[in-house]
């Protein structure tokens, strides 16, 4: 019982620690408080039937004002694979803004050092050469494309319905890993060569991809979104819906993060620290945080704003932060206070049925080349 | 009153004020949604959970009020809740989780049998014998009335006494 006790310590002094207090807003982030404000103004409009022209004018002027009116250029090096879910396809995006589309891809990830990319079809798990052209195809049901490892010696994970399999990045040498992996992104260890980590449902699993020996298995009873790494290997966040689970290189419980009411929507760790940023929705709308997990209480908002997020990514160099925000049709490029604001997004990755596209870029803003 | 001055610490944000209030109402949480559930892991997550609640709430809390019922509304509420949703529920997905806490000691051989009395009757039993509310105090924690709480404590140790016999 003190086992217990001590357990549910840990997590409610956290959970206060991060809470957002409802009394008057402390922050002097103007951001966030004209966000608060419009939100208040959306549920407001949206409680009558006859505010609801009010809310989708309000909807419309969401948004942070002086956007620049398309992508001319990335504030950081690097480029940049977006995936618009449901057949709007792979985009290519490179620093100068220059886009193109690589195919119906369902999903693209970059090699480790940005030489190729791994991208899936509905049936074909595809290499390919971004300038160039596909380099080989395997005929394989796989989501979640992972690529990892040295300029001479590389895996890809990904998963099927019957499991994790691993091939090289030579297409040689497919095999099945593990047939109990689950639904939900394999994330390779960034310390240890060809070591994988993945959820078996059960368990969160660390596995050499080559040897098939098990590092650790981490008894986590939650269903994860996503796994990632600190880019040191000490940390791998396990991102569910209502909470997430950072374990350390052992496979122990290092903290848990709770969202007291709010969903988790991504995390991901800031390159070179053990800052996690994490994505939140809330009644009120959304927020982005980083998360100092080494230290307990300390989490700093970065951006708050009415309505939903989507994916956000960093860049390379850790010094930006792009984050989507599907309401206000807007990409969002955070470095400390300075915003600067990308607008039109639907314009520019259009979909062939022409809906709003639901763009992924998490993990894929990736080094130069 | 100290508790009075935990709560208005906590409401100012000090974790040692609210450390002070949860050292205080953990062990009675836990132990009544251990007797109400007879799950040791589901006890420690509505324990938690109730306290994760009761942090939400923190803020509009009226500190005149005891903290007691307040919490031990949410842990029965929750409790009976789980009760009733696990014979729903296929029972694999409890064999892999965190390491259950050691089930606590139950106080004598009629506390022991609690768990053959239905959820509600098990809520009632656990209210009045080991957090000690009167059937009144039982009646407005679960919003139930009066006379239903004092039958369902008669059914509930008459169907006890019967697996005594």
């Amino acid at each position: 019982m003190r086992d217990a006790e001590e357990r549910a310590w840990q997590v409610v002094r956290q959970a206060f620690e991060e809470r957002v207090p409802t009394g008057p807003a402390r922050s002097s982030n103007r951001l966030l408080l004209a966000g608060v404000a419009l939100a208040v103004v959306v549920v407001a409009a949206v409680a009558s039937p006859p505010g609801r022209a009010v809310f989708q004018k309000v909807r419309e002027t969401v948004g942070v004002s002086h956007a620049e009116p398309a992508l001319f250029s990335l504030p950081a090096s690097g480029r940049l694979l977006v995936v618009s879910s449901d057949g709007g396809g792979a985009w290519l995006v490179r620093a100068d803004g220059f886009k193109r589309r690589l195919g119906a891809y369902t999903d693209a990830e970059w090699s480790p050092h940005g030489l190729f990319a791994v991208a899936t079809t509905p049936h074909q798990l595809v290499a390919l050469d971004v300038e160039n052209g596909v380099r080989w195809t395997l005929p394989r049901r796989a989501s979640w494309p992972r690529w990892e490892g040295t300029r001479v010696d590389t895996r890809i994970a990904y998963v099927t319905p019957r499991g994790l399999r691993v091939v090289a990045g030579d297409g040689t040498g497919d095999h099945l890993l593990d047939a109990n992996a689950k639904n939900a992104p394999p994330a390779w260890d960034p310390a240890r060569l060809h070591t994988v980590a993945y959820s078996t449902g059960r368990a969160i699993m660390l596995r050499n991809a080559d040897t098939r020996t098990t590092v650790w298995r981490a008894p986590i009873g939650v269903r994860p979104s996503d796994l990632t790494w600190s880019q040191d290997g000490r940390y791998l966040a396990v991102v569910a819906r209502k909470k997430i689970v950072v374990l350390d290189a052992r496979g122990h419980v290092h903290r848990t993060v709770t969202t007291l009411g709010a969903g988790f929507v991504d995390a991901a760790f800031e390159p070179a620290t053990h800052q996690l940023a994490v994505s939140l929705q809330t009644t009120l709308g959304s927020e982005l945080r980083l998360v100092d997990v080494d230290r307990p209480g300390h989490a700093r908002l970065l951006f708050a704003g009415p309505g939903a997020f989507g994916d956000f990514a960093w860049s390379p160099d850790g010094r930006w932060l792009l984050l989507t925000w599907p309401t206000a049709d807007q990409w969002l490029f955070l470095r400390g206070s300075h915003v600067h604001a990308v607008a039109n997004i639907r314009e520019q990755f259009p979909r062939a049925d022409d809906r709003p596209p639901s763009l992924q870029l998490a993990g894929r803003w990736c080094c130069t080349r | 009153m100290a508790e009075r001055a935990w709560i208005r610490g906590a409401q100012r944000g000090s974790v040692a004020d609210l450390e002070r209030l949860f050292r205080e109402h953990w062990p009675r949480a836990y132990r009544a949604a251990h007797l109400v559930t007879g799950d040791a892991a589901a006890a420690e997550d509505i324990a938690q959970e109730a306290f994760l609640a009761a942090i939400r709430n923190l803020d509009r809390f009226d500190r005149r009020r005891p903290f007691a019922p307040w919490l031990h509304r949410i842990v029965v509420n929750r409790a009976i809740d789980w009760t009733r949703a696990r014979k729903l529920r296929a029972e694999v997905e409890l064999g892999d989780w965190l390491p259950a806490a050691p089930t606590p000691e139950l106080d004598g051989s009629a506390l022991g049998r609690i768990g053959e009395l239905a959820p509600e009757h098990r809520a009632v039993v656990v209210l009045r014998y080991v957090l000690e509310y009167t059937p009144g105090e039982i009646a407005e924690l679960l919003d139930l009335p009066r006379g239903t709480v004092n039958s369902r404590l008669r059914r509930g140790l008459d169907r006890m006494k019967e697996q005594e016999a």
